[in-house]
Formats: structure tokens, sequence, C-alpha cells
């Protein structure tokens, strides 16, 4: 088992644009991050963010610009794939349409001459690995499966050669909604029983929740956050990942500071001094942002509670909860979460209380986070 | 020391790495095989242009130190007893090219669209006859061809030239091919807006295989243009010659004093169409992968 | 009778519509398909269909056009193989070409698509090495007949000179020996091209994740070659052979040109170069009708070995 350490990684990429200027593109700056042994990193983000970049530079596809890869305290820059151990599932598969499914499990061993019947156990103990049903797929060509059933051959193929790393390139994203579930599932108990290490990539959260020890937000080639989920969720360190993270996405009020306030359009929220001293210029601009789960509602008028509108409400069986948008006044919105027997009703009115002890406040220029729920980020000198 | 990393060669545009000791060697290869392909028509060219004086050099020089036109004005004479200037044979290759072209594009696209798109009777019948004509080879029609033209009278005539070539299924198979993914229900609600046939056809098939027609024009003017048999066989006076058939002629005794003259019309015959296709060549790859090469 | 199978997309709607009428009812219906077909069809059928029917028909026959065809069954086929030395030397003749000129061609179109698959410049290397291919056979020929000349003016004799691997100026396509090789040279240049852009769009077609999936696995370029690359290119493969054996056996106007008609003893002779004889000098086109019969019927069984050769293999 590994410890994979990427140092300082770069990674440029150079365009022409149709007038022929050359541009330079930083699909990955300034990554470092440590994957301890057998531990899952999943990699989130959106679109365009770098993060399949990342697995194809761990994996040796592509080299970076500037940069250290180590496994285990060695550098592997110069190490080809074939060598570092690896085993990989694309988000394509990429299975060999000519083999049969054996085949695809085999490649790699036939490529080094193993003897017969020594694949052909390693081919079983897999099978046995990956479940009910596995062997049927066998003798069967790739394009004679369905696609889930793509899918764990070539989950099988990545591990039949015993690989010491796992990369994972959003592999469950070309499922449908029921068949992601059920092999998310069985994922994770795979995970679990190979305690490899492994760089997971994905752009769905309940993914990266399930199956990731910690979650690495990244966005335009950069890692924001490295945390485990309970973390990021509760302590995100911008704007970005505050949204980013957590369902539904968080919404963001503007708000200012008046004395021991945060007052925004149609609703105030008492802040501790602490937070005061945090924030320290009046003049800043800040935005707040709070969970569903800490905002309470009323249908009458109490103290400090704010009067809202009700936009959209959102019925969540799965999760025994109802999501109410809320608006204070215009472009003032947010979000509040309801049991299912809440009977309010769109355009009603009600009344709102943001917990102050759960409140968040951003830096609206620079998107930091000064203050998540109980954490300070940074006492600031105006 | 570096590895060798072995990367295929990026197909959507992403910046290439760095080059390895395998890339330099595949240059190498390429090139040098580059050069020595392109090496007969380079010599050619320059022989075209060579005068008398370096065309009789010991030892042989390669490529030409003071070119002249003159071989091309001497083509005419080279022809020995004729009187028929080269011109006249250029124009007949261009010409007969050139219909042939446009009249295989023309029945080609137009005997396509039913066979594509229509369900009549006998359809696959006709398409089946079709098919099984691909597989016979093109001497095994040329005797009776020729026995065909005898009886109308048009041997030695540009009927002879034009005509049996606009006979060959390659053009009606590239047509169907690019009319087939054409949906449905495009003709069908055009025929419910009250469309006929013909508008159909002009209207919204026409336009969307109009990038098929480089291609088909490319290939055919190209065949039409070398094809040495059909003229050999269909044309019997010297004004109706092609250029491949004049260059045989005078490939026959030929001498090295006369190489100047030879090599202007093997520059004649084989610039132009090196040039259309250059010209039309972006069309071909891409129709490449369309046209059927299940074989 | 109409053939009634339904065109495999059209609406169920049509398809049901098409069931119910009676066969003059829809040859009026698609009179305008008819209209569409008929040039094409006027022409296939005089100059195609006929054709191939008669030419069965003269094969059976001798007929020397000034009188009619007089039928002699199959003496014409006999004749053919028992008694004509020459069409054996034409035969000889043209399976050396095709089996030097065939496997090499391909071989070679094959290597430098894929070479030129691995860099960049691609449309600039793929524009050199087709372009022989298009130019005429004759009108090259002709320059490479300056090449090949027997005297020490030719390039090649003198080069050779110089360099001492020969004593005296050699008659490239004169010499029995030589000329069919020298001519295979030539044909080898102008051999890259159908065949060749296949390739190098079905090279390019091959999706790159899955030579980055053999890359991970461990293959080294000849295993990536052998056993993703080529199977994935198939279709091609099978096309380019099928293409060039038919090319092959076909070859006269190259030999023509270098070696003459007739060529020194006949060492150039080819069946299509046998068949011209017969028909248009000798003007027997009964016996040169069995010619292009024999031909074809011999391109046709190469074709369809080909065919099932590499169209069924199962890997793994």
């Amino acid at each position: 088992m590994v410890t994979v350490r990427l140092e300082n990684i770069e990674k440029v990429f150079e365009q022409k644009a149709p007038s022929g200027e050359v541009s330079k593109v930083y699909a990955l700056k300034n990554i470092n991050l440590t994957i301890h042994d057998g531990e899952t990193i999943a990699v989130v983000g959106p679109s365009g963010c770098g993060k399949s970049t990342l697995l194809r530079v761990i994996a040796g596809l592509e080299r970076p610009t500037d940069g250290n890869v180590y496994f285990d305290d060695k550098v592997v820059n110069d190490v080809e794939p074939k060598d570092r151990g690896i085993g990989i599932v694309f988000q394509n598969y990429a299975l060999y349409p000519h083999f049969k499914s054996k085949g695809n499990l085999s490649f790699f061993f036939k490529l080094r001459r193993v003897k017969e019947d020594v694949i052909n156990e390693r081919v079983r103990i897999t099978a046995e690995t990956l479940g009910v049903g596995f062997e049927e797929l066998l003798n069967r060509k790739p394009g004679q499966l369905s696609g889930g059933q793509q899918q764990r051959v070539a989950l099988g193929r990545c591990i039949i050669k015993e690989p010491t790393i796992f990369l994972l390139d959003e592999p469950l994203s070309n499922l449908d909604a029921k068949l992601r579930e059920r092999t998310r599932i069985e994922l994770k108990r795979l995970l679990r029983r190979f305690k490899v290490t492994t760089f997971y990539v994905t752009h769905d959260q309940v993914e990266a929740v399930t199956l990731g020890d910690r979650i690495a937000v990244m966005r335009s080639g950069q890692i924001l956050q490295v945390d485990p989920y309970r973390e990021i969720y509760k302590h995100p360190i911008n704007m970005f990942v505050a949204n980013f993270i957590g369902l539904p996405p968080m919404r963001f009020l503007d708000v200012e500071l008046k004395g021991q306030k945060l007052v925004g359009n149609g609703f105030e929220v008492e802040i501790s001094s602490d937070v005061v001293k945090a924030i320290g210029d009046e003049s800043r601009k800040l935005a707040a942002g709070i969970r569903p789960e800490h905002v309470e509602i009323k249908t009458t008028p109490e103290p400090g509670f704010f009067e809202a509108t009700v936009d959209v409400i959102e019925p969540l069986p799965n999760e025994g909860a109802n999501y109410v948008y809320f608006s204070f006044a215009e472009k003032a919105e947010s979000i509040a979460k309801t049991d299912l027997n809440w009977e309010g009703r769109v355009g009603d009115k009600i009344y709102v209380k943001l917990d102050p002890e759960k409140i968040y406040v951003f830096d609206k220029e620079t998107e930091e986070t000064i203050v998540a729920q109980d954490k300070i980020f940074s006492v600031v000198n105006a | 020391m570096s590895a060798k990393k072995r990367r295929k060669a990026p197909t959507r545009g992403k910046a290439v790495e760095r080059v390895t000791t395998g890339q330099i060697i595949i240059y190498a290869i390429l090139t040098i095989g580059a050069v020595i392909m392109s090496l007969p028509i380079v010599y050619m060219i320059s022989t075209a242009f060579k005068p008398a004086t370096e065309l009789l050099l010991y030892p042989p020089r390669f490529l030409v130190r003071m070119p002249t036109t003159k071989n091309f004005s001497d083509l005419a004479l080279a022809m020995g007893s004729t009187d028929t200037p080269f011109i006249r044979y250029m124009f007949n290759s261009a010409f007969v090219s050139t219909v042939v072209v446009i009249g295989t594009i023309v029945i080609s696209t137009l005997a396509a669209y039913p066979l594509a798109k229509h369900n009549f009777p006998g359809r696959n019948l006709i398409f089946q006859v079709i098919v099984s004509a691909l597989m016979i080879s093109s001497h095994v029609t040329m005797i009776p061809r020729y026995l065909v033209i005898r009886n109308t009278g048009w041997i030695d005539t540009y009927y002879a030239l034009i005509i049996p070539a606009l006979a060959g299924s390659y053009g009606l198979f590239l047509m169907k091919q690019f009319i087939e993914p054409i949906p449905n229900e495009m003709l069908e609600s055009a025929k419910m807006d009250g469309a006929s046939e013909w508008k159909i056809f002009t209207n919204i098939i026409l336009p969307l295989v109009k990038p098929a027609w480089a291609t088909l024009s490319i290939f055919t003017f190209i065949s039409t243009w070398n094809d040495f048999f059909t003229p050999l066989i269909m044309t019997k006076s010297d004004a109706m010659k092609t250029l491949p058939l004049a260059m045989r002629t005078i490939s026959d005794g030929l001498t090295i004093a006369r190489m100047g003259a030879a090599a202007a019309g093997s520059f004649l015959t084989t610039i132009p169409v090196i040039l259309v296709f250059i010209f039309f060549q972006r069309y071909v790859v891409e129709t490449m992968t369309y046209s059927g090469m299940k074989g | 009778m109409a053939s009634t199978s339904v065109t495999p997309n059209a609406t169920p709607e049509l398809q049901a519509s098409q069931k119910k009428r009676s066969t003059w009812e829809r040859i009026l219906e698609y009179r305008w398909s008819y209209a569409f077909i008929t040039p094409f069809m006027l022409i296939f059928t005089v100059f195609t269909v006929i054709p191939v029917l008669w030419a069965f028909f003269l094969s059976l026959t001798y007929y020397n056009m000034i009188q009619p065809p007089v039928w002699v069954g199959i003496e014409n086929y006999s004749r053919l193989f028992m008694d004509d030395q020459l069409f054996y030397l034409a035969v000889k003749n043209t399976f050396y070409f095709s089996i030097v000129t065939g496997p090499l061609g391909y071989v070679l179109s094959l290597i430098i698509a894929w070479l030129i698959n691995e860099v960049k410049y691609r449309k600039l290397y793929t524009l050199i090495y087709y372009i022989p291919s298009i130019t005429s056979g004759v009108a090259m020929s002709v320059i490479w007949l300056y090449l090949y000349n027997g005297s020490k003016y030719g390039l090649l004799n003198y080069l050779l000179l110089e360099w001492g691997i020969i004593e005296e100026p050699v008659l490239w396509l004169k010499n029995v020996k030589t000329t069919l090789p020298a001519i295979m040279v030539t044909s080898i240049w102008m051999s890259m091209g159908t065949s060749f852009l296949v390739f190098i769009a079905a090279l390019q077609g091959v999706p790159h994740e899955l030579y980055e999936a053999a890359l991970i696995d461990g293959a080294t370029r000849w295993q990536e070659f052998w056993h993703i690359t080529l199977p994935m290119i198939r279709p091609a493969l099978l096309f380019g052979a099928v293409m060039t054996v038919v090319n092959s056996f076909q070859v006269f106007d190259i030999t023509v040109t270098m070696a003459g008609f007739p060529s020194t003893l006949y060492c150039a002779h080819t069946i299509v170069g046998h068949l011209y004889d017969y028909a248009f000098l000798r003007f027997e086109m009964g016996y040169a009708s069995a010619i292009a019969i024999v031909l074809f019927l011999v391109t046709f069984i190469t074709s369809s070995v080909l065919r099932r050769l590499l169209s069924s293999r199962d890997e793994l």
C-alpha cells in the first residue's frame, strides 16, 4: 500500500486561439496533497476544474510541467504508468471491444506471458470478489453487455492486477440513477475490503460523501480544501466550497455589520462580539449564509423572527423533510428545512430566524470565510 | 535519465508532450520516405524544364540549372507525324473528365435518392444487381462495351469516352451512404406541406449531400483523367486521344534527347490532377469515414 | 411480382399502407422514384448489365466481328488452358507481380499510415505519400523510363556505375530478368492510394482511451499495435487487402509503357495484356472474352478468400 504525495504540481497547456495567439491554460496550479496509505480521497469540483487532469498526472498519463509526484517518498515523475502499480477505471470504461470480458481482464497478464492456469485463477478470484453473476459476463464481448455490466468488467480489470493505488475517474456517471446507487454501495464494500489508497474523481456529492474518507474540492485547477465531509460542510473555507458542498446549495444573503448585528434586506442577526471582532470593519462588504437545518420557521410573528414569503416548497420524502425556499425581500433568499408535516404553502407569510450560532459570514470581495458556525477563520486588521 | 514515454498523437487538439527518441526516429523515417516518394515527381518537373544541353549531360544531372519552357513548345513536334497539337489532348482529357464528373454527380445523386429513401417495387432486386456489378472488374465489360459502342457508331467520339464511364456504381454508393442518414421525418413533413418529389429532392436532399460531391468529384475526375484502357480501345484517330494515350505514344521509342518534351507531357498530364486534388482534399478524409469501408 | 420488403426506417403507418395496394398501384405511386433512377439504370443496363451477360456468352463463341458469332462451347477455355503458352506466361507474370507488389504495397501503406498517425503534420505527410497514386501511370512511367534508361545516361545506371556496384549499364527494361522487378518498384511507388487513406482514417478513429488503458496495462508499442490497433481497424484492413489484390491483377498500363508491347520475350506480358492482344489486335472477341472471364474469376476467388480470412476470427 502506498502513500501518494503531490508537491507543487502544476500543469500548463498551450492553446492556440483562432487569431493565432498562444495562451497558457493552467489546468493544475499549486497542487499540494497527500493521500495517506489506504485512504480514499474523493475529488469533487465543477466541469473543467482539473480533477481528471490530476488523476491523469498521478497515473502518469500526463506529465506535470512543474512539481513532483511521490509514491512513498519516491519521485515517480519519470516512472511509466505501467510501473506505478495503479489500477484505473475510466469514465467510459475503455474496454477493449474485440476482447471478451475475460480477455479484457487478462490482457495485463497476457502481455507479461503469465501462464494460462495462473490467469484463470486470478480471473476466478476477481469474479468472486465482484459478486454474483460475474462469471456469466466473462464470455461476452463489451458490445454485448449493458452499461452496468461493462462497468463491473472495467472494475474487474482494475482490481485483477492487485494494484497499490486505485484511480477511479467518475466510474458511476454513465449509469442510471438506480444502478448508480446500488453500485455505489458495492464500491464502498470493495474499497473497504481492499483498503487500497484510492483517488476517486466525481461530480456527485453523494458519491463523494459515501466513498471518501476525505473530500478535496477543486476549482480552476486548484484544490480549495481537503477535509472529511463533516468538516467541509461545517467549516468551508470560502463561498464556493460552502455553496458546492451541501445540498441544496447554500444561498447567500447580502449583509452589513452594524454594531452587534448583521443587517440584511428585511432581516437581522445578532452576533457575538467575537464575530464582530473577526469582521472588524463596518465598511466591509459581507455575505451571510446558513444551512437549512439551522433556520427556524414560525407561522406567527415573534420577537427575533423576521417576515418572509414562501417561494418554493421541495418535498424530499427520502430525507423525511421539506426544503422551503423563502425570501425576506427581493434578492434576499434562503432555504429552511422543515419536517414533512409542515403545512405552509407557496405565497404564505412566515416568520424566520437564522440561528446566530450557526451563521456563516463571508467577505464578499475575497469570497473567503470569516466565520463558519463555531469557527472563526481570521481576525482581521481593518 | 528520462524514461521513454509513448504517447498517442493527440486527436483533439490538446498540447503534444515533449518529443521522445521514438518520435524522432519516426519523423526521420517519414521524412526520408517522403523525400524518396517525391523524387520521381521532382525529377519530372525538373526534366520538363531542362534545355537540351542539360538532358544529354554526362554525368546526368538531377535538377535543372537553367530552366526553359522550350520543351513545352516542342511537344507538338515530338509527337512525330501527326498534325495534332498537344493542346488538343489536354482539351480532350479535361473535357471528358469534367463532363464525366458532372454526369456522374447528376445521375448518381438522382438514382441514390429513391434507392435510399423510397420503397418502390423492385428496389431490392435492383439494389442487388448494382451491388453484384461492383464486384465485376472492368475488363470483363470492356469487350462487350466496345461492341456496343461500335454498333452505335460512337467509336472515336466523345460519347464513347463519356457515356460508359457513367455506368459505375461507386458514385451511387457514396451518394446513397450520404442520403440515408437524412431523417425520414424531414421528408415526410415536406410531403405534408405539399412538396413534390422534385421539390423535396432539390430543396432538402441536394443541400445536404453537397459535401459528398467534393469527394465524388475528385475521385471521378482523377480516375477518368488517368484512364488508359478506355481511350485505348474506344478511339482511333489521333485527334480524339486523351493525355495518357498520348503519353504512351511518346514513350514508344523514346530517346534521351526527347526526354525533355516527354517530361513536359508528363507534367501536363499529372500536375492538373495534383492541383485539383490538393484543392479538394480537405473534403476527402472527412468523407472517408462515411463511405462504406466495411469491405 | 413486386418486392415486398419494406423500407427499414419507414414509419409504421407507411409500412401498413404499403401492404394494402396492388402492384400496379404501387408502381404508379412511385413513378417519381422510377423517373429518378432511370438515367442511371439506362446507362447501367446498357453498359454494365448487358455487357456482363454478353461477356459470358461471347466467351463461348468464336467472333471476329466480320462474321456473326459462332458457338464453340468451352473450346476457348480449353484452348486457353491447354494450348496457350503465352497465357501461362501472362498468368505467371501477373501472379509474380501481384504476390510481390500486393503484400509489399499493403504492408507499406499500413506502416506509413501508422507512423503518420503517431506524429504531427499529418495532412502534409499524407499528401506527399498519397499523391504518387493519383498520377497517371502512363505519364509517370515515362519518367521512370528515364530513370531506368539502359544507357549510361539513365540515372540509375549512372549511380550504380559510380558506386561500383555494376560494371556496365544494365538494360533494365529490356533484360528479361530485371524488367518485372523494375516495374514492380514503380508500382509500389504508386500504390499508396485509396487503401492508404482508408487506413489513415481508420487509425484516427480508434478511441485514444483504449491506448491509455493499454499503456497502463503495460503494453509495449508492438503489443499495442498487435492487440489493440490492428483488431480495431479490421474493416479497413479487409478493404485494403481486397482493393490491393484486385488492382494488382489488372496491371497493364505501366507494363506496356515501360516494357513495350510486346515486351522482350513477353517477360512483362500480363493477363490484361493478353486480353488486349486477342481482342483488339487479333480481333478474336470470343477468346478474349474467355480471358476476361478467367481474370474475373481469379480476382473474385482471391477476394472471397481474403474476406473469409480477415472477417471471422474471434479473439480471446
